[in-house]
């Protein structure tokens, strides 16, 4: 059915629906900041760094912290328009990143966190914090 | 034509007839809002049937305006809709049409 609109009532329904879609999309940024944070405690403290059961939880709580995360974004139904246009730049950067602080740890095998450790291990969460930054700044 | 001219420059005739029935004015302005939407949000989001949504849908996709993106979650099928550049030009251009509509003053019938 085909129901006339007044502009008035077209540009209030485009207002609803910016109202009601807008801050919808804007969650990856809580996910990006919570990633970011959490890969650069990880990222230092990560085996060889860290052996035994301290290296098991820090390995561990890493991986149930993806799976969380994935499991959170499955059931999401709007993605904001900065997070779209981001993203793939940023996971390219994060693995990218990830695998040059794999790479340095299994050549240098570092066994204390040295500035070096957490230069390589800090660096792989600036994808994720920048994105939460310019999420919240769109 | 001089009378042609006069009728033409009507910010009405700005109104892109794509988007102008409601039911696409939502969805338009629904994913104008957000980078991608997911099918059953929007359809609960504007209230109308599937089978509804997809019929308008299909007119947008067909102008262009509109991107369908299929993937799975599980097994379960999931379908997200996001504007195309032209899209979103379009609803912009749509959005000024109407700005100028509220704004222009009455006049008065000769």
């Amino acid at each position: 059915m085909w129901v006339a609109m007044t502009p008035e009532h077209a540009l209030a329904e485009i207002g609803r629906m910016q109202r009601h879609v807008g801050p919808r999309g804007r969650w990856p940024a809580w996910v990006w900041l919570a990633g970011g944070l959490l890969t650069s405690a990880c990222g230092t403290f990560a085996p060889p760094v860290t052996g035994g059961l301290a290296g098991s939880v820090v390995a561990f709580g890493f991986a149930a912290f993806a799976v969380a995360v994935l499991a959170y974004a499955l059931t999401q139904r709007v993605v904001g328009r900065t997070p779209a246009r981001l993203e793939t730049r940023l996971t390219s950067a994060f693995v990218g990143l990830v695998a040059a602080d794999v790479v340095f740890r299994v050549t240098a095998s570092p066994t204390h966190p040295a500035p070096a450790v957490m230069l390589f291990g800090c660096l792989p969460a600036l994808p994720m914090l920048y994105g939460a930054w310019r999420v919240w700044r769109a | 034509m001089a009378g042609l001219t006069a009728v033409s420059t009507h910010p009405r005739h700005r109104l892109d007839g794509a988007i102008h029935a409601p039911v696409r004015l939502s969805i338009m302005a629904a994913l104008a809002s957000a980078g991608r939407v997911e099918f059953g949000f929007l359809r609960d989001l504007v209230e109308v049937s599937d089978s509804l949504l997809s019929k308008h849908l299909g007119v947008l996709e067909a102008a262009g305006y509109i991107e369908v993106i299929k993937g799975f979650v599980g097994k379960r099928p999931r379908t997200w809709l996001a504007l195309t550049p032209a899209g979103r030009a379009a609803f912009d251009a749509y959005a000024a049409a109407l700005r100028a509509l509220v704004d222009a003053p009455t006049r008065a019938p000769e």
